[in-house]
């Protein structure tokens, strides 16, 4: 039963980071209709970022942070000028390809830079608690602590402010989005910048755990996709919670389904089941608005 | 130009290919390349589908089928060369899964079954293999694919790549032309469309799936034939995003991309000892093909958005306005709707409906927007099956036929708005739709399509792109996409809607001439007094029920008469 919890609870804190590189890949699609492929690998390289500033520059974390969260929201709006930018007028499937092409230019940054080795990032908290008989370590902790309120802050940000009801406004209806103010463009570019900065938060708050490698956060993003898509690329409730479940699902076959490769297929496996699912709820829906 | 590359490409593959060595081995890998390029021009680029792991499923899937044969006893020649046949039945398999999902969906599933194939399949296929051939319980996915027997060398095994790729590529260009080539063009422009006029769209795309994973795998036997060994990691997610980005770059619509984008991955690898060229190589690859897939995108949107404002004076004249039509006191029933019930969710958008349409009748559908005018049309053709009632055509119960089926028996219909095959001129369209009955004979299906375009007095415009046509063209276009098949009822959905009075009597001319023919006709349309002067008789769709037109309202005026 104590294993049971602690992988459960230990896949939760897992699904943290796929929930936030989820939330990411939401607040983009759900306002601009494309699909960033670029997430994981924006994520890459906003964390290799704070791998040089901690651990070859020796900054402290404290400044590290702050720092590397600035350089992540320039870059984001810096890959949107390059790929989405010149592509306005071409439609959103012309864009999500161009978003392929800037994952490969991002895989070349991070390769010549850092090379291809693997890298490792020392823990942001060590030691834990234990609590009924569970082990929770302090990263997991400030994992879970970030994920929360990073998702808090986009909440109120996209809920609260006159800026976030336009962004969330101009993926109904970009025309009375421009009227509010919010052009298309800067919608555009400031949801780029704000899954950027999601992303950094949670290739920062995950790679102590894993390793460093250019394609490490990639993968998990092709998993991060299957809760995007649980939440209909829309609802950012529905995607943290599919993000946490399927954190817990991979947890739940590594422990007790620890078959040669299996663990690190499982995500995948889940995202194929998520997917069958959604197309079901998809045809039941079309056939009560009768468009099927 | 386009035609010199294929010779040119075959000279500089077997030119390298005899050098021997060093520039063999790249000959050889430039066939493997060429096969995943090409895969991914038959998918995407062809039948608008998409496959974001060709590496894994595709490349990954021939290789290890040919290193699985062989570490079975099946002498390496024979198990490289029947790789891509022993995996179409996986890929049949993953092509009807597949086709359910669409685009982004398509895109995802794709990538995640890739990756679960990478990380699982290949992992413990390696070490079964490994396993089984050499007995120890040595634990590591690489399995060894010697080169076959005769084709040890580096010049003789880049010849039998050159044999093998050339092979291949004949395959994928024989689909891709003529016939074939045009209905997968329908298949991916206007799949509704297509599957309305005939065209089994499903197994389109199923057997587009199967295509492409076959010629991904023999590309992938041979570039294990060519490395002599397989693992798991040379077919990673990198690779599948380098092949689609250089087939796009390339030009995804053209089979010759798979030339010239293995002639650039080939080079980009190679060109690190090249001055100048050494920019683009080694990792610089991943920066060459990121940015190119971006410009080429680029290129390919603005090349779209600027044909878009061109427009040609292509508008033509039908002689004759429609004269008084024959009445006729009886005719045979040829198509009979009775009682159909359609729901969607607790909205009940056709109640018992029945209609009856005769011989050479012309049969007017009239009636409010949401009446379900489209959906009795949808009934009809196919696109919805009616939870109550049965449809009757020339006397044979067709309420289960699959819409495709339909069409061969003879039935036709035009869509609300135009949807002629975007990509494809007028008379393509029209060829495509006469080739449906089985006719293989380009030159007669020209003359048809010539004929029907004619026959509604549109000839000139038969070479132009529907872009570029005025809308009243476009609608005689449709009328005759109707003609050419030569069905006996011919649904028409609004064909007057945004017409000048002068083009509906262009219009309603020609829908008067397929009446003439002894053809039935349904007319979906809001204007009843256009509808009125060329009907037989005139249903009026109102609550879900159907109201011969013109009843109800005598009734209503003579209660008003007597001052009810």
């Amino acid at each position: 039963m104590r294993l049971l919890v602690e992988t459960v609870v230990g896949g939760l804190f897992g699904g943290c980071v796929i929930a936030l590189l989820a939330a990411g890949i939401t607040i983009v699609h759900r306002s601009t209709k494309v699909l960033n492929f670029a997430q994981g690998g924006l994520a890459t390289l906003n964390t290799y970022l704070y791998f040089q500033a901690t651990v070859v520059w020796g900054w402290p974390i404290a400044l590290a942070w702050p720092a590397v969260l600035v350089a992540a929201g320039f870059i984001g709006v810096a890959a949107e000028a390059l790929t989405i930018r010149p592509l306005r007028r071409a439609d959103a499937q012309s864009r999500t390809i161009a978003t392929v092409g800037l994952l490969l230019v991002i895989q070349w940054i991070v390769i010549t830079a850092w090379g291809a080795q693997q890298r490792f990032l020392p823990l942001l908290a060590g030691g834990g608690v234990t609590i009924a008989g569970v082990h929770l370590s302090s990263q997991n902790l400030v994992t879970a602590v970030a994920t929360v309120a990073v998702g808090a802050g986009i909440g109120i940000v996209l809920v609260r402010t006159r800026f976030g009801l336009g962004v969330s406004a101009a993926a109904q209806d970009p025309e009375a989005a421009r009227l509010l103010g919010v052009g298309p463009a800067r919608v555009s570019r400031s949801t780029f910048a704000l899954a950027s900065v999601v992303g950094a938060v949670a290739g920062i708050l995950a790679t102590p755990l894993l390793v460093l490698t250019p394609s490490q956060l990639t993968l998990v993003f092709v998993v991060a996709l299957g809760a995007a898509l649980a939440g209909g690329f829309e609802s950012l409730p529905r995607t943290v919670a599919a993000g946490l479940a399927l954190g817990v699902v991979q947890s739940l076959v590594a422990t007790y389904a620890p078959f040669s490769g299996l663990p690190q297929a499982a995500g995948f496996f889940a995202v194929l089941v998520v997917l069958v699912v959604v197309r079901r709820r998809i045809d039941l829906v079309e056939l009560l608005r009768g468009t099927a | 130009m386009r035609r010199a590359l294929w010779p040119v490409a075959g000279v500089a593959l077997v030119a390298l290919a005899l050098a021997g060595g060093q520039p063999a081995s790249i000959a050889a890998r430039a066939a493997g390349f060429a096969l995943g390029i090409a895969s991914v021009v038959v998918l995407t680029g062809w039948s608008g589908q998409l496959n974001l792991h060709v590496a894994a499923i595709g490349l990954g899937w021939g290789a290890y089928a040919a290193a699985g044969l062989a570490a079975n006893g099946v002498p390496s020649l024979v198990a490289i060369l029947v790789a891509p046949f022993v995996v179409a039945p996986a890929a049949l398999l993953v092509g009807v899964a597949a086709v359910r999902f669409r685009g982004l969906e398509l895109a995802i599933a794709t990538l995640a079954a890739g990756l679960a194939f990478e990380q699982m399949a290949f992992q413990n296929l390696g070490k079964w293999l490994a396993r089984a051939t050499s007995g120890t319980q040595f634990q590591s996915s690489l399995i060894e694919l010697a080169r076959p027997a005769g084709f040890g060398g580096d010049r003789a095994y880049a010849l039998l790549a050159a044999i093998v790729v050339a092979s291949w590529l004949a395959g994928a260009a024989l689909l891709g032309h003529g016939r074939t080539g045009r209905i997968l063009h329908a298949v991916r422009g206007r799949e509704v469309v297509a599957e309305a006029r005939g065209v089994p769209v499903f197994w389109w795309r199923v057997a587009a799936f199967v295509a492409s994973i076959s010629l991904a795998a023999a590309g992938g036997a041979l570039l294990a034939g060519q490395t002599g060994a397989v693992t798991p990691d040379s077919f990673g997610l990198i690779l599948s995003l380098q092949l689609l980005a250089v087939a796009v770059l390339a030009g995804v619509r053209r089979l010759e991309a798979a030339v010239l984008g293995a002639g650039l991955v080939v080079l980009a690898q190679e060109a690190g000892g090249i001055p100048v060229l050494n920019v683009i190589a080694g990792d610089r690859i991943d920066l060459v093909f990121g940015v190119g897939l971006i410009v080429a995108v680029w290129l390919q949107a603005r090349r779209r958005f600027e044909s878009g404002n061109v427009t040609a004076e292509a508008i033509a004249e039908v002689p004759g306005a429609p004269g008084a039509l024959e009445p006729r006191a009886f005719a045979p029933t040829r198509l009979r709707v009775e009682r159909v019930t359609v729901s969607f969710g607790t909205d009940r958008v056709l109640d018992a409906v029945s209609i009856r349409v005769g011989e050479g009748e012309v049969c007017g559908l009239v009636g409010g927007n949401g009446a379900g005018k489209t959906t009795l049309f949808n009934c009809i053709t196919g696109l919805v099956t009616p939870a109550a009632g049965r449809v009757f055509f020339a006397g044979q119960d067709i309420t289960e036929l699959a819409p495709h089926r339909r069409a061969r028996l003879g039935i036709a219909r035009t869509f609300q708005g135009v949807e002629l095959f975007g990509g494809l001129t007028i008379v393509d369209s029209l060829m495509l739709i006469a080739g449906l009955g089985g006719d293989h004979d380009e030159a007669l299906l020209r003359t048809r399509a010539h004929g029907a375009l004619e026959q509604v007095g549109i000839g000139p415009a038969a070479a132009f792109h529907p872009s570029d046509l005025p809308l009243a063209t476009l609608r005689l276009a449709e009328l005759a996409t109707a003609l050419v098949g030569d069905p006996s009822l011919v649904l028409l959905d609004e064909p007057l809607a945004g017409l000048d009075a002068r083009e509906r009597t262009v219009v309603l001319a020609a829908i008067a001439r397929l009446r003439a023919q002894g053809r039935s006709i349904v007319i979906v349309e809001h204007d009843c007094e256009a509808v009125a002067t060329i009907a037989d008789r005139i249903y009026e769709l109102r609550a879900g029920r159907a109201v011969p037109y013109g009843r109800e309202r005598r009734t209503e005026e003579a209660r008003v008469a007597a001052g009810a």
